[in-house]
């Protein structure tokens, strides 16, 4: 569904990710892994089209990724949350899921300025799955508080639902349990795993909590200064010496 | 809340209820003037000068000596800026809220001519407004202050070519109003003298650099040359026409240019340079009357010194005050315009006598002025515009 | 409870001319006026976080559009012109707002304070069109067979324009384009992330702020009945931009309050002679210091309804 291929890209002479190739199958949860650094946010800042690479390509579904830019990236079915939360700060949780469904809206600005009755009820539309995504991710008593204001684990929650309201196909999850306690952590690995099961998607997540990594990744990629070391299933990374090396060994130990 | 709401209702209806009064402005014991002025932005000086330190040191000095009929003069100004907008509701605030009788030496022909229409329409006099242009003209309610651009022209006229009996003139002027109401009439009043104007050049407002339009006038080799400016790109004109060397023109400034703070701007490439003048010297003059407004300014504000604003806002003062002297103890507007009409041979002191008439202009004389080691010396005596 | 509370104040509204001194209806249309331009550069900085130093030239551009289409054809209906003069300066915007997509902060408050400089240079340039300096007396404003030539006509006139324009707002900001908007001001990448065009949406801030403001240019010209290019100077631009900051960024009630405590401010301390900058940069700063989310902050938020 997804494949990345010899990608570089470099910032002031440092390779932040040197020809990184890998493949990510429709329905599976694939995590990219490795040391701070690493070159993991970098990679889902190219495949979201902030960052153009040096060489490389980027395909999704068929088609070339490279060449559009990050809102058409979005409307292709690929969205995402962030390494530190970019949460619409000063506006409602209700709000910040209603501007995810940003694509699936068609009220432009004469028709929402006149307040047609379409764009009513298109608006009456968007409310209500927007309250079923705060409903889902636990968010539904907060929907009129000031995202700013929530906790971490709350804004992790909420940028969830912003980025399932656009209907995607692909989603990019940049550390959903950073900042989380276990009990936290454990909910949101439910839901990464109910969004599969259920909703049918494909989920590429950067995580540094191993308990969430091994507990759900179809497939683990381990990066290192932006090379690939290691990529297989949970279990086989777990036992790679090269990993435990470069990463479990010197940071978590 | 709708025994708040009637509450509020009484209270603007009450407040808008107007006080039964003869005359709006004047009381048995007040009369009330009032003005919107420059007290900041361009003509902030002059704007303050005219009013603060002019017309009101003449009203102090009416009202410690028992004021006009045993009635004191009080004036309210407001701030405009110098812009149109704020002119005309400060002057809507004057008349509808502060209830002024009449207006009083306003400034800048755009803020003035924005509240023409207005003022006419509720037949407020208009008096004195500090600015040239002949759009205030012929109209009822208006009593003009500076001697008009046009008269100005036909004055400067006559005395060149009737007098002087120079033959070329040329005109380099400001693209606006202000020049081309100069130039007009410096063309008209050639005609009768069998002459043309043989250049004219335009300056835009903001631009300083007028090198390339002297370098066209002297090519026409003008024996006069008008500048119809302001003060800052006739400085620059000046100066260009110094470095160039061209010392045989007679640069001659338009009236409003006759000022001790444009000479300073100009500096010695003002020497030479003639020009109308409208007032006597502010600060030299030994006329009687010029003597006394330095002692009440001294008196009452030790700190300002003497300029030709105040003395311009004070002579206004001074005229509204022979008109409502003349109009009587029943003052009203309409009186105070037939009362001004009436004024003849007025002899301020510091003005030859004046006659205003149906024409509605006070000011009609100025005097002929060279710049000499940086002051105006005064050359003829006091030249009639008729 | 609340809809009590507009219909009582439509009322009064309405009844205003009425109930008031005359002066008061002047006053009460400038306040309109300026808050329909509070509104849009709401909108441009409020909203999408895009600095503005230059609506003055917005708005001049508007009020010379209506000044001189009235000049021309004195019997265009006004709600024609003021739409004309309203799309004109949306169409200035556009101009603006695409080659300002690159900048923003100070650079783009100094390209567009430079903005205003050019729109007062092609006034006094354009002067066979507009009288340059000596500047421009508006005719009176027509509809069909009425001629709007009262302070209360002029009134009712900006009052009708300003309450159409003031529910457009609440509708663009309570719908997608508003979302928008905001989306861009709070984060410009979780915007583009959820699909938001940046690009498109930051002109079209651009567009919109100036079609308001064009409007509000219109109206002003009738309202005061006389332009000069000294009308529309940066510190216009300055006091539009206090009106937002004293009302509160992002606030269409907000807007309003600002427009009327900087207009009513403005109208007192005029009073005060040459103190009147002083007085007014020092309330402009206290408001800054002790209420820094503008006077929107100080009214409690209504809690939105749960359904």
């Amino acid at each position: 569904m997804l494949g990345v291929e010899g990608l570089s890209i470099s910032f002031g002479g440092l390779a932040a990710l040197s020809a990184l190739s890998f493949e990510v199958a429709e329905r599976e949860i694939f995590a990219l892994i490795g040391p701070n650094g690493a070159g993991k946010s970098t990679v889902f800042n190219v495949v979201t089209g902030l960052y153009r690479p040096s060489a490389g390509r980027v395909r999704f579904r068929g088609q070339d990724l490279l060449r559009l830019p990050p809102h058409r990236i979005a409307r292709r079915g690929i969205a995402r949350t962030f390494q530190n939360t970019e949460v619409f700060r000063q506006l409602s949780a209700l709000d910040n899921v209603l501007i995810g469904r940003h694509a699936h809206l068609r009220g432009g600005l004469v028709r929402g300025a006149l307040g047609l009755p379409s764009v009513w009820r298109e608006e009456a539309g968007a409310r209500a799955v927007a309250r079923a995504l705060l409903e889902r991710v636990g968010l539904a008593e907060v929907a009129g508080v000031e995202a700013g204001s929530l906790p971490l684990g709350s804004q992790k929650r909420l940028e969830i639902a912003r980025a399932l309201a656009a209907e995607p196909r692909l989603l990019l999850l940049d550390e959903p349990a950073g900042g989380l306690n276990p009990t936290e952590t454990q909910a949101v690995m439910e839901l990464i795993r109910r969004l599969r099961d259920e909703g049918g998607l494909t989920v590429l997540v950067v995580e540094h909590d191993m308990e969430l990594v091994m507990g759900i990744s179809d497939r683990v990629l381990v990066l290192n200064y932006g090379r690939r070391i290691a990529s297989g299933s949970p279990r086989e990374i777990a036992a790679d010496p090269a990993v435990i090396e470069a990463y479990l060994g010197s940071e978590e130990a | 809340m709708r025994t708040g709401l009637a509450v509020v209702i009484a209270l603007l209806v009450a407040a808008a209820a107007p006080p039964a009064l003869a005359q709006q402005g004047v009381t048995d014991s007040e009369i009330v003037l009032g003005g919107s002025n420059s007290f900041s932005g361009p003509l902030a000086f002059t704007g303050e000068q005219a009013t603060r330190y002019g017309v009101d040191l003449y009203f102090k000095v009416v009202n410690d000596a028992g004021g006009i009929n045993g009635r004191k003069i009080r004036t309210i100004y407001y701030d405009d800026g110098y812009k149109p907008q704020e002119a005309v509701a400060n002057t809507k605030k004057l008349v509808e809220q502060d209830r002024v009788f009449a207006i009083i030496a306003p400034q800048g022909t755009p803020p003035v001519v924005a509240t023409l229409g207005y003022l006419e329409e509720q037949k407020v006099p208009l008096l004195f407004p500090f600015q040239g242009s002949p759009v205030t003209r012929g109209r009822p309610w208006v009593f003009n202050g500076m001697l008009l651009y046009d008269r100005q022209a036909k004055m400067m006229i006559d005395y060149l070519v009737g007098q002087r009996k120079f033959k070329a003139v040329a005109t380099l002027y400001q693209d606006d109003e202000y020049g081309k109401s100069f130039l007009t009439a410096f063309e008209k009043n050639l005609a009768p003298h069998g002459l043309k104007m043989v250049a004219a050049e335009s300056v835009k407002r903001g631009v300083t650099d007028v090198s390339a339009q002297i370098a066209k006038l002297q090519a026409a080799k003008p024996e006069v040359l008008f500048l119809v400016l302001t003060p800052g790109p006739a400085a620059q004109a000046l100066k260009e026409r110094q470095r160039i060397g061209w010392t045989k023109v007679v640069a001659v400034s338009s009236g409003p240019l006759t000022d001790e703070r444009y000479l300073a701007l100009a500096g010695d490439a003002a020497e030479g340079v003639e020009g109308l003048s409208l007032w006597p010297d502010p600060v030299a003059s030994d006329l009687a009357a010029l003597k006394r407004y330095r002692a009440e300014m001294q008196k009452y504000f030790p700190k300002n010194e003497p300029n030709r604003y105040s003395l311009s806002g004070y002579f206004a003062a001074m005229l509204f005050t022979e008109g409502a002297k003349r109009a009587g103890r029943t003052l009203t507007r309409s009186a105070l315009v037939t009362a001004l009409e009436g004024v003849k041979g007025f002899d301020s002191g510091i003005l030859p006598p004046l006659s205003i008439g149906a024409d509605h202009e006070t000011q009609k004389q100025g005097f002929w002025v060279r710049v000499e080691k940086g002051r105006f010396k005064q050359l003829t005596d006091w030249l009639k515009a008729e | 409870m609340r809809r009590a509370a507009l219909v009582a104040g439509g009322a009064v509204l309405l009844a205003w001319p009425l109930l008031v001194p005359r002066y008061f209806v002047f006053l009460t249309s400038l306040i309109v006026v300026n808050a329909i331009v509070a509104i849009g550069l709401n909108l441009l900085s409020g909203y999408t976080n895009q600095l503005s130093f230059g609506h003055a030239g917005f708005f001049a551009v508007g009020a010379y559009v209506a000044a001189v289409l009235t000049v021309r054809e004195p019997a265009l209906p006004v709600v024609l012109t003021l739409a004309l003069a309203g799309l004109a300066t949306a169409l200035v915007g556009l101009a603006l707002g695409v080659p300002c997509l690159r900048l923003e902060g100070l650079y783009l408050a100094m390209a567009t304070l430079a903005f205003g400089f050019v729109v007062v240079e092609a006034i006094l340039n354009l002067d066979w069109l507009t009288r340059g300096n000596d500047g421009l007396a508006v005719p009176v404003a027509r509809l069909g067979p009425l001629a709007l030539a009262s302070d209360a006509a002029k009134y009712y006139l900006v009052l009708a324009v300003g309450a159409l324009m003031v529910a457009a707002a609440v509708n663009i900001a309570r719908t997608r384009t508003g979302r928008a908007l905001l989306a861009i001001r709070e984060s410009e990448i979780a915007a583009q992330a959820s699909g938001v065009h940046l690009a498109a949406y930051k002109t079209l801030a651009f567009a919109v702020s100036a079609f308001y403001t064009g409007v509000a240019g219109g109206l002003f010209a009738f309202v005061v009945g006389f332009i000069s290019p000294d009308a529309f100077d940066v510190f216009l631009s300055v006091d539009f931009v206090a009106m937002i900051i004293v009302g509160g960024l992002g606030s269409i009630p907000g807007s309003i309050l600002g427009a009327a405590v900087i207009t009513l401010l403005y109208d007192w301390l005029a009073a005060f002679q040459n103190y009147r900058p002083l007085f007014f940069g020092l309330i402009l700063i206290g408001c800054m210091l002790f209420m820094p989310g503008g006077i929107a902050s100080r009214v409690p938020r209504r809690t939105p309804p749960a359904r």
